[in-house]
Parts: structure tokens; C-alpha cells; sequence
């Protein structure tokens, strides 16, 4: 890892993106699950697909980055902001150390599939919000079938699911899967024609 | 040096660089000529990595590019608009972190001399001194390859004048510089070698000098079997031949030439 690409990337997406992450920042450091899913959601989509998304991205790369330099150092950045934030406030709130870090791990899931899921919709040229909300809806529908117990209702997706997470240490992995997925992509596509 | 060899690259069905091939060594500054839509510009692209080629070779002392060799690279971008909201400031902060032979000192003389304003937002500036930030950037960037597209756009006659005598100077303090024009006029004044490019391909290149040499420039009814037609320049022709027939091209004949062909241009005929 390279400090000074780390600093200058992160330098430059806070100055940029100041004003639209503030509202989520704010949000985020309430401590009701709701509004931290709804501040993760909006920022894993601002802080770099939407660059993407509007061909922003490629001025990175006639500087000294390469782009799965870049998605890593953003990725970094966003689980630093959900990390700051929630222990800022959530050590005063939390019961117990289990709640704690359970939730914590919750978000870091939540944060790690969203953003690689709008990374890959931009990807192929998709609208990185609109599949981010087609994803929660289908998550939330297939994830609602049946149960993790074995039998006729077995629904192993829901061990996987962003929102349930039947189980934690399947939905990372998951997880990360899909993020190198989104790296391989995004490295791969190819979106600025202009000659 | 810098070896571009058999660079293709399309985007979807549109076939953009077909056959691009050229070398360029330390000293030397290559001029890379065409029309719009030509390829100058993905070629400068598939460079620095921002498009990734699809087959070909791009060497830099016999080294494929990755990011630590990109260190030495610097471009001025065709889009002047590089980040939204950052100030100068902001900007030699980002490329003095990123390049490791960064010249302040350099720097400093090049924004006093054009009197660019380091606290103003750079979306702000005008067209032409977005251009001369960029350039200032990437001369102060110490980088071995300088990759510019249109350097010398947007500019006052003067200032491009003093522009191109940047960029003479800082090739002869042992760099490598690509640049990409439309400003055939211009080049002569500071580029070593031309390569012309059509439709993703070099129909040309080589030294200047060289290329002056080879090519002469005849009427029409002295044409013989002998030369190589090139082109039509208005009523004469461009031929390839070191016999002494006919005079000396210029080098915008040359350009010419080699992207018109043999069309025409009459449109009453």
C-alpha cells in the first residue's frame, strides 16, 4: 500500500464530496440502525460509483493510479467513515460487547456489498442507485422465503442476504467475493469512447 | 525509451487504433498529427493506462507500463476539467505527493510568470489558463514521459510560442514528450520526429528532417512510375524519392499529403 496514494485519493473525495457526504456523515452518527443502513447506502453509491457512473473516475488514471489501487483506497475510506462514526457513539449506546461488535460487523457487510453492487452496475453502464435499490428489494424478498432450518423451507440465501445476514461469516465472505468481483469488472470495463 | 508497437485498441464494434507503431527516445519530441477521430488521443489514452489496449506493445525501456513506471509519466489530458472544486493549491498538493522528482521550484516560476491565482478554484479559470496550469503541472512533475494533448490550444500566440519553447527545452534536459496536434503549422517549431495518423493507423514517421528529405514535391505531368505518390497538394504532388526532382516539401505539405491522399478537392470538377 502506498500512503501518499492513499492520502492524495482520500485528500482529493473529501474536499470534492464535502457537502453531499455531510448529510450522510450526520445521519450515520445516529444510533438507530436505520438511518446508519440509509447513510451507508447513499455514500458506498457517492463516494465512487457515481464518479464512475459520470466518467469522473478517468482522471484519475493519468495520474500515477491504477484502478484497483483505487477501489481499494476508496473502500478503505468508506469503512474508515463507518468505523469513525460508530465508535464515536455507539460504545455510549451498546448493552453489550457481543451487540457491539456484531453490529459493526452488520454494517461493514452491508457497506462491502452495496458498494461493490453499484460499482458493478456502473460497470456495465447501469445506474449504480436504481440496481442498489433493485438489490435491497430482491434481497429483501428472497431473504424473506422460508428459513435457515434445514427442511422443505431450507433458504440458504438467507445466510447470505445484505439485510438479514443469517450468518455474519458467510455474508463476508460473500462479501468479499463480490468486491473482488467489482474490481475485476471495473478494471475491465471499458466506458470512455470518445477517441 | 518509449516503444509504442502494433497498438490496437476498439471500443465495442468501433475499430478506433488499428496498426500504431512508433518509437520515441530520450531528447526527442514526437509530434503524433491527424484529423479529429483519428486516434491521437486514445493512443495517448492506452498510454497511461486509461483505456487498456487490446493487443499490442507499450515499452518503456523495454518495461511494459504499471503504476510505479507511471510515476514518470505525466499527462495534460485532452478535458482541461480534471476534479471539480479544487483550487491550485489543491492540485500541486495531489501532484507533488504523486510524483517523486517534483520540482517546486519550477513550479513556483511557471504560476508567478503566467500569474495564475494557486487559491482560486481551477473550474474557474478560463479555458487557456487551464491549459497553462496543466502544463505547469506537468513540466513541474519532473516525470521522464510527458504525454500532451493539444498543448498549445486555447493559448495566446505569444504564450504558445513560449510554450513550445517549454517544451523544447525540457525534452533536451533528457525527456521523452508525446504530443498530440492538430497545429501542423506549429510543430516544426519544436518536435524532432511526425508521425501522421488516419482512421487508427500511422500512414508515416519519422525525424522531420528526414522526412523533408525523402519527399519532394512535383507538377502533375512530371509524374513518372519511378516515385511513390503520396498525395495530392493542390494542383502538384507529393512523391516519395530521393532523386533531386521537383523542390523540398514543407512539413504541413507533407501532413497533407499523406491524409488527403489522392482525393481531390475540387468540388466543382
Amino acid at each position: 500500500m502506498n500512503l501518499n496514494k492513499l492520502e492524495v485519493l482520500w485528500f482529493k473525495i473529501l474536499k470534492e464530496k464535502t457537502g453531499s457526504l455531510f448529510i450522510f456523515i450526520f445521519l450515520l452518527i445516529i444510533p438507530f440502525n436505520f438511518f446508519k443502513l440509509l447513510s451507508i447506502f447513499f455514500i458506498s453509491n457517492i463516494i465512487f460509483p457515481s464518479d464512475v457512473k459520470q466518467n469522473k473516475d478517468k482522471f484519475l488514471y493519468y495520474l500515477p493510479f491504477s484502478k484497483k489501487e483505487v477501489v481499494v483506497y476508496v473502500y478503505l475510506l468508506l469503512t474508515a467513515i463507518v468505523l469513525i462514526t460508530y465508535f464515536l457513539v455507539m460504545p455510549i449506546v451498546s448493552t453489550s460487547y457481543f451487540s457491539f461488535f456484531s453490529r459493526l460487523w452488520y454494517l461493514i457487510n452491508f457497506q462491502t456489498l452495496i458498494f461493490s453492487i453499484a460499482l458493478i452496475a456502473v460497470s456495465f453502464k447501469l445506474d449504480n442507485i436504481g440496481i442498489s435499490i433493485v438489490y435491497i428489494i430482491l434481497d429483501s424478498l428472497f431473504s424473506s422465503l422460508g428459513s435457515t432450518k434445514l427442511g422443505n423451507t431450507f433458504n440458504p440465501y438467507i445466510f447470505i442476504s445484505v439485510l438479514r445476514q443469517g450468518n455474519k461469516f458467510l455474508t463476508s465472505v460473500f462479501a468479499f467475493l463480490i468486491l473482488l468481483l467489482a474490481i475485476r469488472l471495473y478494471s475491465r470495463s471499458d466506458k470512455y469512447v470518445k477517441n | 525509451m518509449l516503444k509504442i508497437e502494433k497498438l490496437k485498441k476498439s471500443f465495442g464494434n468501433k475499430i478506433v487504433l488499428t496498426d500504431v507503431s512508433f518509437e520515441i527516445n530520450y531528447n526527442e519530441i514526437l509530434a503524433l498529427v491527424g484529423p479529429n477521430g483519428a486516434g491521437k488521443t486514445t493512443t495517448i489514452n492506452c498510454i497511461c493506462e486509461v483505456v487498456e489496449k487490446d493487443s499490442g506493445k507499450i515499452l518503456f525501456e523495454n518495461n511494459t507500463i504499471n503504476t510505479k513506471i507511471k510515476e514518470y509519466i505525466a499527462v495534460l489530458p485532452e478535458e482541461r476539467n480534471m476534479f471539480q472544486i479544487l483550487t491550485g493549491n489543491d492540485y500541486r498538493k495531489i501532484w507533488s505527493k504523486l510524483y517523486p522528482n517534483w520540482n517546486e521550484e519550477i513550479f513556483e516560476k511557471l504560476i508567478r510568470k503566467y500569474n495564475l491565482n494557486l487559491s482560486e478554484r481551477i473550474e474557474n479559470y478560463s479555458i487557456g489558463m487551464k491549459t497553462l496550469f496543466l502544463v505547469s503541472l506537468v513540466i513541474s512533475s519532473g516525470s521522464k514521459i510527458l504525454l500532451l494533448d493539444e498543448p498549445t490550444q486555447h493559448l495566446d500566440p505569444t504564450v504558445r510560442v513560449e510554450i513550445m519553447k517549454l517544451i523544447r527545452d525540457y525534452s533536451d534536459l533528457g525527456n521523452i514528450i508525446l504530443v498530440s496536434s492538430h497545429e501542423i503549422f506549429e510543430i516544426e517549431e519544436y518536435a524532432d520526429k511526425i508521425a501522421i495518423i488516419k482512421n487508427g493507423s500511422i500512414l508515416f514517421s519519422d525525424y522531420i528532417d528526414n522526412a523533408k528529405e525523402s519527399h519532394r514535391i512535383i507538377e502533375s505531368e512530371k509524374i513518372s512510375s519511378n516515385y511513390e505518390i503520396i498525395g495530392l497538394i493542390g494542383n502538384k504532388i507529393l512523391v516519395k524519392t530521393n532523386e533531386d526532382i521537383g523542390r523540398f516539401p514543407k512539413l504541413n505539405e507533407i501532413v497533407v499529403g499523406y491524409l488527403k491522399g489522392k482525393e481531390t478537392d475540387n468540388i466543382f470538377e
